[in-house]
């Protein structure tokens, strides 16, 4: 027995929303980053699932566009560390709330 | 190839649960574990649906980010960053959108049933007929090149950022030695204050 499509899209909903959750909830800017991570992730699972699944289009396009989301989110990730430390040298705190403090 | 559908549910069971500990554990170290899990967890089910070279991305581009992030928050001066105590959470505004939100898609992809889009007539498993690689170099050769890019920028941009200029290093010095010096004439002034005191309790 296989899957279609359908479980690949309503797991990559459960796991947007729970990045949602993270992202609404986590004051720590690591706790965010993580959960903006998960907001990525979620498009790559329904892309995995549609490519392997359905029989049309070109194939392996999916896994190719999944490939892009990986990397841009790393990438996005990285550059969100590098403003996380540079927060923490700047206020030393770990709160995103700590946004606002920084002067111009 | 689709995957099995016993081997496909328990994974995904395991990425909720991951991705949940992600978000809800307060120990920072601990969520950075089951985020860890999460990106495994994914390269499982990719490898379990076929994409074998995707999973294999899957595993070593956000494995190089993270040994980076590890090897940072590994150093004295970041240390603190983890173990800081963590802040109350924003539960009550976080838990009712993101319910609304997983209410909506999860509802909609359920019942959607086979109606993905108006050409559609079901689906079928089926084996790509091209690899990634191939369709990487043949068909998307732009997608692996603004990647390249994006990466090398990122990198770049990620240097420029978390680096600690000449500027910032000479002002940390500067600060730690009036931390210094004000310490110093504290502990002067507590010791003349001392040595006032003393002379009059002996006169009394």
């Amino acid at each position: 027995m296989t899957v279609g499509p359908g479980p690949f899209a309503v797991l990559s909903a459960a796991v947007f929303a729970i990045g949602v959750y993270g992202l609404l909830a986590r004051r720590h800017p690591l706790g965010v980053a993580m959960a903006i991570g998960l907001l990525f992730a979620a498009p790559v699972i329904a892309l995995v699932g549609f490519t392997h699944a359905i029989q049309s289009g070109p194939p392996a396009f999916g896994d190719a566009l999944a490939a892009f989301a990986i990397v841009v989110a790393s990438c996005v990730c990285s550059v969100g560390f590098a403003l996380i430390i540079l927060l923490w040298r700047r206020t030393g705190r770990a709160d995103i709330d700590a946004l606002g403090d920084l002067e111009a | 190839m689709t995957p099995n559908a016993v081997a496909f549910y328990a994974v995904a069971v395991l990425i909720v649960l991951a991705a949940g500990a992600a978000v809800g554990l307060p120990s920072l170290r601990h969520a950075g574990y089951a985020g860890g899990a999460v990106i495994v967890l994914l390269a499982v089910l990719e490898l379990i649906s076929g994409a074998d070279a995707l999973a294999v991305a899957q595993l070593v581009v956000p494995g190089v980010a993270a040994a980076v992030v590890v090897l940072v928050l590994r150093r004295d001066e970041y240390r603190g960053l983890v173990e800081v105590p963590p802040a109350p959470e924003r539960f009550w505004i976080a838990a009712p959108i993101a319910t609304g939100i997983a209410a909506v898609l999860v509802i909609t992809l359920s019942v959607v049933g086979s109606g993905w889009s108006p050409g559609f007539t079901g689906y079928a498993p089926v084996t790509p007929s091209a690899a990634l690689i191939t369709v990487f170099h043949y068909r998307a050769p732009y997608a692996l090149a603004i990647s390249v890019v994006l990466v090398i920028v990122a990198a770049a941009v990620g240097l420029v950022i978390g680096r600690r200029s000449g500027d910032e290093q000479t002002l940390d010095q500067l600060l730690q030695r009036r931390r210094q010096r004000e310490e110093l004439a504290r502990r002067r002034r507590e010791d003349r204050e001392q040595g006032r005191r003393r002379p009059a309790r002996n006169d009394s």
